[in-house]
């Protein structure tokens, strides 16, 4: 328990670092690229830039925006005005768009594991047969085909040929299925290789024979003694996983016409809405650290050797 | 025993450092593989050490090797020091000491052939090439006892007593006078052993070969050595000719380790009383002040647990070679003695 | 004398490898009587963790397959069970014990969830219940502070410790026969000490049979009351254990005992060696298996296998030396170190 409370203040350490780190190379970037965030196809009267300007406190000497919009979000978290949507905060932005795009995530997420882990297993146990045959050949689908190639094809399949779910739009249970369907198909395929290399690497370790010369049954041996260890890298590989599923829901985002982040992170970057983009950065930034922070706390707990540093 | 030892290890430390634990506390601590030993080693002379895992007996030779790097502590080949040498310097003597491996198969590159294997040192030292490099690699092949068929085969054609056979001729080939061998046969199936024993014996009275021998299995052990040191937590608790020690084995725990050993007769095996000591080796982690075995030994007295007891003869018996480090068994003496490394030079 | 508890006859056991079939165990037959300490003495690939695999049904198939043979356990064929009746004899009335206590533990469950499992199973204890057993059976073995122990993980305790724990766990259902397959190999001499005595002190106290799977004869001279020793597959010799070192019949027992360093004995000069080494068990040769590496092979040993027969009350070899012995008195073998030639 020590350990934990130890390793969480480490962490958070480490990240506040990050996020500093993060914040400045942006901040750096993003008003050393040419253009601003007003010189777009329609020009904008000299007189009006200017007002603009000291709005958003654009005038100021570069030095003391960097301060006081790293003030503004330390003292009160707020990152600031989208320069392009106008009237919203960048907060608001973040608040009406990470929910659906976290939503959209977990769905996927908990559909890959759910598909995965039991087709690992099957496949590892039944090695050779035609179900471990057929599973490992739709993973490397899976893992092959691009996400919005799959859109298409599902699309096509479940929205015109046998119309069971609607082809876009966000609010309903249905909805979210073909999403997240696609989203997590490779993340699935990923999760599938690496239970079944995992089961098959943990089935020849001689206390799977101890379990079996106690007299368990082959299902508890599985589930009790094998399982547990092959999780280990299905674990590790959920960190990076979630990160490349809230990433990656943008082409999705756009195909289901659904009102995530996804357009925001692009539109920000190409219509230099520092704020805005600051601000995704920044959030994605926390939540790659939580979610690195949960794996390793999942490994520690499912490993007892392992310690957290 | 009048020359220049070919081998000599005077005041050898091998520690190595870790740490462990909290975030603002790390732990530190030291790992004491070899704590403080000496022994010296003739022509011809085959030295074992003994011991149990961890006991420091190979991390011993791989500091000789040059393969650790010693905390503190002297090495000399042919009298001269070389634990301080550069690596360039070192070269030349990294030829009179070779070491044999126990697991063979582990230290052979499994994509190159017998032949290319055992001419691969004569190579890197230039040795040998061409046609001699081919002629002396049929030589060693032959003065190991393996066919010269086998030239071009894979080490995972061979069994594994053929591959122990493989890795000493690779250790010959560059004519060294010292081979360490590390646990040499332990790897090997009991009919095996005999083979490898016989042709290290053979080898050895050919080209007057010295052996540091490194083995848990004190029964071979005693069947190759002169002299036999005993290891335990790092530390060299005794020191004697082989008959001397497996007769009269002057400390505790070389005694409760000969009583420990089964023998392969069950009339012997009923007869002997065996020493079991208390609990298991501890952690070399911590330092001891006095004798590493004090918590486990019978003997035990107070100073053992103060002052570390040196080798020292066992009183009444002083020009014997058998020392040991026990206070109780071989108690007090005003002068301090010379250690192991004084007494020949 | 009493019916054995285990007697097993003629068990055939194959794998199929990538360069051919092996015939691991090819015809082994013994009995295994009540309280009895059976040793089985053999070097690699001699099939004789094979063969206790076989009995417990725990031979991956596969590769592996049991061609022939049966093992009564009083009575009932473990070769003809199915895996359900069979789960119902591992651990409950054959427990088993494995090599190296390092692997053979699971990392990543306490030392107490890894010792409940087997009462639980076996004899569907409540978990209080079971954490008691386990708690009584871990100081049985000499754990001292069981129940805090019982929350330690494997990698927490010693090889030694760990190897307790493995007998603890196959012993927690007091099962008739124990199975150890090299219990002290992976462990230092003075800790093989402290387990072997452990082991015989529990076969007192408790009149469990054991079948010790060994490669060291010094063990076997120890603890044994009966020995098997098996050559390519197969049991070359069966004696007890006071006959087989006193007076080895077959020439292979013979060469082991010659070919030992003793601790015991003034070394001579050289080891006698057995020459040669063991066949390739892709390719076993007809006849006797140890034709090739054996002092005093005849003629017919390369055409006729020699079958293990008794050669006095009790005692059996398969050699065909023991054949001719007494009525041509071709070349004895007698323990005599002369007629047999070094390495």
């Amino acid at each position: 328990m020590r350990n934990l409370v130890g390793y969480l203040i480490r962490r958070v350490g480490w990240m506040l670092l990050t996020l500093w780190i993060v914040y400045t190379v942006s901040f750096v970037l993003m008003r050393s690229v040419p253009g601003n965030p007003f010189s777009s196809e329609r020009t904008v009267p000299a007189a009006i830039e200017r007002q603009l300007r000291a709005r958003y406190n654009l005038d100021a000497p570069v030095h003391r925006q960097y301060f006081d919009i790293g003030w503004g979000i330390v003292s009160r978290g707020d990152l600031g005005w989208s320069l392009r949507l106008e009237d919203y905060s960048v907060n608001q932005v973040l608040a009406e768009g990470f929910p659906v795009s976290a939503s959209l995530a977990i769905f996927g997420l908990v559909f890959a594991i759910g598909l995965g882990i039991p087709a690992g297993i099957i496949s590892a146990v039944r090695r050779g047969s035609f179900a471990d045959l057929s599973m490992m050949t739709a993973a490397v689908l899976g893992i092959a085909v691009p996400n919005f190639v799959l859109a298409s094809i599902v699309i096509l399949l479940f929205v015109f040929i046998l119309p069971i779910f609607p082809a876009a739009g966000w609010g309903t249970l249905q909805q979210l299925v073909l999403p997240a369907f696609c989203l997590g198909a490779p993340v699935a395929a990923y999760i599938a290789r690496l239970t079944r290399a995992g089961m098959l690497e943990v089935l020849t370790r001689e206390h799977v024979r101890t379990a079996m010369a106690k007299g368990l049954s082959p299902q508890a041996v599985v589930l009790k003694h094998v399982l547990p260890g092959a999780m280990l890298p299905v674990v590790s590989y959920l960190g990076p996983a979630t990160a490349g599923v809230l990433t990656g829901s943008l082409v999705l985002e756009k195909i289901f016409a659904i009102p995530g982040m996804g357009s925001h992170f692009i539109n920000a970057a190409l219509q230099r809405d520092y704020f805005l983009a600051m601000g995704m950065v920044l959030t994605y930034t926390v939540l790659l650290f939580v979610m690195n922070s949960i794996v390793d706390i999942s490994y520690a707990v499912i490993d007892p050797r392992v310690k957290l540093q | 025993m009048s020359q220049t030892p070919i081998l000599q290890v005077r005041h050898l430390q091998v520690h190595f450092p870790f740490s462990s634990g909290g975030f603002l506390r790390p732990v530190r601590g030291l790992i004491r593989a070899v704590d403080d030993i000496s022994f010296e080693i003739a022509e011809g002379e085959t030295l074992g050490l003994v011991g149990e895992s961890g006991c420091g007996k190979s991390t011993t030779a791989r500091a000789i090797v040059g393969l650790v790097k010693p905390t503190a502590g002297d090495i000399l080949l042919e009298g001269q020091r070389i634990s301080d040498l550069s690596e360039r310097a070192m070269l030349p003597h990294r030829r009179v000491v070779q070491m044999v491996f126990q697991d063979p198969f582990a230290s052979l590159n499994p994509r190159m052939t017998i032949g290319s294997i055992i001419g691969e040192p004569l190579r890197v030292h230039g040795l040998a090439r061409g046609r001699d490099l081919q002629l002396e690699v049929l030589r060693l092949l032959d003065l190991v006892g393996l066919n010269p068929r086998f030239l071009n085969r894979y080490p995972h054609e061979f069994s594994g007593g053929q591959r122990q056979r493989i890795g000493i001729a690779r250790a010959l080939a560059v004519q060294p006078k010292v081979l360490l061998c590390d646990e040499p046969v332990s790897a090997l199936d009991v009919s095996i052993q005999a083979q490898i024993i016989n042709l290290l014996m053979d080898l050895q009275q050919q080209l007057g070969l010295s052996y540091l021998f490194i083995a848990h299995d004190l029964a071979v052990v005693r069947h190759i050595a002169d002299r036999v040191g005993v290891m335990y937590l790092g530390r060299i608790v005794e020191m004697a000719a082989a008959a001397e020690l497996y007769d009269h084995p002057l400390h505790p725990y070389t005694e409760a380790l000969m009583s420990a050993v089964p023998i392969p007769d069950p009339v012997e095996s009923a007869k002997r009383s065996r020493i079991v000591l208390k609990g298991e080796v501890p952690s070399p982690d911590r330092e001891y002040p006095g004798c590493a075995l004090a918590d486990r030994c019978w003997l035990v007295e107070d100073r053992c647990r103060v002052d570390r007891p040196t080798l020292r003869n066992a009183v009444g018996r002083e020009e014997s070679a058998q020392q040991a480090a026990c206070w109780v068994r071989c108690g007090e003496r005003g002068d301090s003695l010379q250690d192991a490394t004084g007494a020949d030079s | 004398m009493n019916p054995p508890l285990l007697s097993v006859e003629d068990l055939h056991v194959s794998f199929q490898t990538d360069e051919g079939l092996v015939e691991a165990v090819r015809g082994v037959s013994f009995d295994l009587g009540q309280g009895e300490t059976l040793g089985i003495v053999g070097e690699s690939g001699s099939g004789k963790s094979v063969t206790n695999l076989a009995l417990m049904g725990l031979i991956p198939r596969p590769p592996g397959r049991i061609d022939r043979g049966s093992a009564k356990l009083a009575g009932r064929d473990l070769i003809q069970m199915s895996q359900k009746e069979l789960m119902d004899v591992r651990g409950r009335r054959i427990g088993m014990i494995f090599q190296d206590p390092m692997t053979a533990l699971n990392p990543l469950m306490t030392v107490g969830q890894q010792l409940t499992e087997v009462t639980r199973r076996h004899f569907g204890l409540s978990r209080a219940a079971a954490q008691t057993r386990a708690a009584e059976m871990l100081e049985m073995v000499g754990i001292s502070a069981p129940e805090s122990r019982l929350r330690d993980y494997p990698h927490q305790f010693s090889g030694g410790m760990r190897q307790r724990v493995m007998i603890a766990m196959a012993l927690s259902c007091e099962p008739e026969i124990l199975i150890a397959d090299e219990p002290t190999t992976a462990l230092d001499v003075t800790i093989q000490a402290q387990i072997l005595e452990l082991l015989g002190d529990l076969q007192r106290r408790r009149g469990t049979s054991i079948i010790l799977v060994t490669h060291d004869l010094g063990v076997v001279a120890g603890i044994c009351d009966r020995v098997l020793v098996m050559y390519a597959g197969r049991v070359v010799e069966q004696a007890t254990v006071t006959e087989l070192f006193a007076s080895p019949r077959h020439p292979y027992t013979l060469g082991l005992l010659r070919s030992l360093p003793r601790l015991d004995r003034d070394h001579s000069l050289r080891l006698e060696a057995i020459p040669g080494q063991p066949p390739d068990m892709t390719r076993v040769p007809a006849g006797c298996s140890f034709r090739a590496r054996c002092p005093v092979a005849l003629a017919r040993c390369a055409d006729d296998t020699p079958p293990l027969r008794e050669v006095a009350t009790g005692r059996s070899s398969a050699c065909w030396h023991d054949d001719a012995r007494q009525p041509a008195g071709v070349a004895s073998i007698s323990p005599d170190p002369s007629p047999v030639a070094g390495g």
